[in-house]
């Protein structure tokens, strides 16, 4: 008995776990995934931390579908989002490393320079990754030094096809009024 | 009987030795100069403790399991195990499998598409405030190719060197 209680066990862990495990693994197999390792020790835990796999953007599409079926449809293409964002009054160095290091990496990778801004304290980064003539992946490297009350770390990293130019257009859709002091937001 | 009234005579006489050396302000004095003194002399203290207790005698249970062994039978571990235990786990391991299972329905509810709503308008707010700093650094960088292209000007150059004569 008490062994198939433990056969039992080794089933079900068989069954789950290569499916608990794939689905965070799929996600770093997809050609528009980046790495933006670990700044938690250097900063603290991520003041937005923003992750929102291919099932619950499907969900959100859904929901939008009614109101703006255009909006619906490029939220459908997403695949994955991901936003870090540090608060990093302290130092700044670090940050800008890997800002740095990330840009090394993916350009080993073939993704391609949106824009670039480099200023002592300031970066920003954006860059694409091109699957046949459409953007499969997007990544924002937003560093700010400037100001070292309100310095801010951010690391996006968007998974799908994404058409620049909507971003825009997604925003105003989504009716929002974010408050980065609270981290809130606000529906217009 | 006789078993539990044997083990409550030598754990009490354990539980008494504890507690001597436990209060024992010799060996209290002794630990904060020679920590490893005065382990030396609880040890010592233990070993004549347990002397003093002596042999004890087995629980009859255990007894036979060992004899076993010893004759080479094979050991019955049933006797404490009860079925519904195994039952129990069983259900148990099962039910955590049910409730894991990927393929039972997950769909959220209607706060958590609304909190992953917020969450993506919060994406978008933060690649428009990069996409904003890039457009005012270029445009900025762009104004001052212009003067500077437009200070070095044939015109301007000219004046300077009307000036200069």
């Amino acid at each position: 008995m008490k062994k198939l209680s433990r056969y039992i066990a080794v089933l079900c862990f068989a069954l789950i776990a290569p499916w608990q495990v794939a689905s965070a693994q799929n996600l770093s197999k997809e050609n528009g995934y980046v790495d933006f390792g670990n700044l938690t020790g250097v900063y603290g835990e991520p003041k937005v931390q923003i992750n929102l796999g291919t099932a619950m953007l499907g969900f959100v599409a859904g929901a939008a579908e009614q109101e703006d079926p255009d909006i619906a449809g490029l939220l459908a293409k997403l695949k994955s989002v991901r936003v870090l964002v540090y608060d990093i009054e302290q130092d700044a160095e670090v940050a800008l490393n890997t800002v740095d290091q990330v840009t090394k990496d993916i350009q080993k990778e073939g993704w391609e320079t949106i824009v670039s801004v480099n200023e002592d304290d300031e970066k920003v980064r954006i860059y694409a990754k091109m699957e046949k003539g459409k953007i499969d992946g997007l990544v924002v490297m937003a560093v700010d030094g400037t100001n070292r009350r309100k310095s801010e770390a951010v690391f996006i990293n968007i998974i799908g096809e994404i058409d620049p130019a909507q971003v825009g257009r997604v925003t105003r859709s989504l009716d929002i009024d974010v408050d980065i002091s609270s981290g809130e937001v606000h529906r217009d | 009987m006789s078993d539990q009234k044997n083990s409550n005579d030598w754990e009490q006489k354990l539980d008494q030795l504890n507690k001597q050396i436990e209060d024992d302000v010799f060996l209290k004095n002794m630990n904060n100069e020679d920590a490893e003194l005065a382990d030396l002399v609880k040890a010592n203290r233990v070993i004549d403790q347990l002397d003093e207790i002596g042999l004890q005698k087995a629980p009859d249970h255990l007894g036979n399991k060992l004899y076993a062994i010893a004759d080479g039978k094979p050991v019955d571990n049933k006797s404490g195990w009860l079925p519904w235990r195994a039952m129990a786990s069983a259900a148990a391991v099962l039910l955590i499998a049910i409730v894991l299972s990927p393929w039972q329905n997950n769909d959220p509810s209607a706060e958590e598409i609304e909190q992953a709503r917020n969450q993506l308008a919060m994406t978008f707010f933060y690649l428009n405030k990069a996409a904003d700093k890039t457009r005012i650094h270029t445009q900025q960088t762009i104004a001052e190719s212009v003067q500077m292209a437009m200070s070095k000007s044939p015109f301007i150059l000219a004046d300077e060197e009307a000036v200069e004569l």
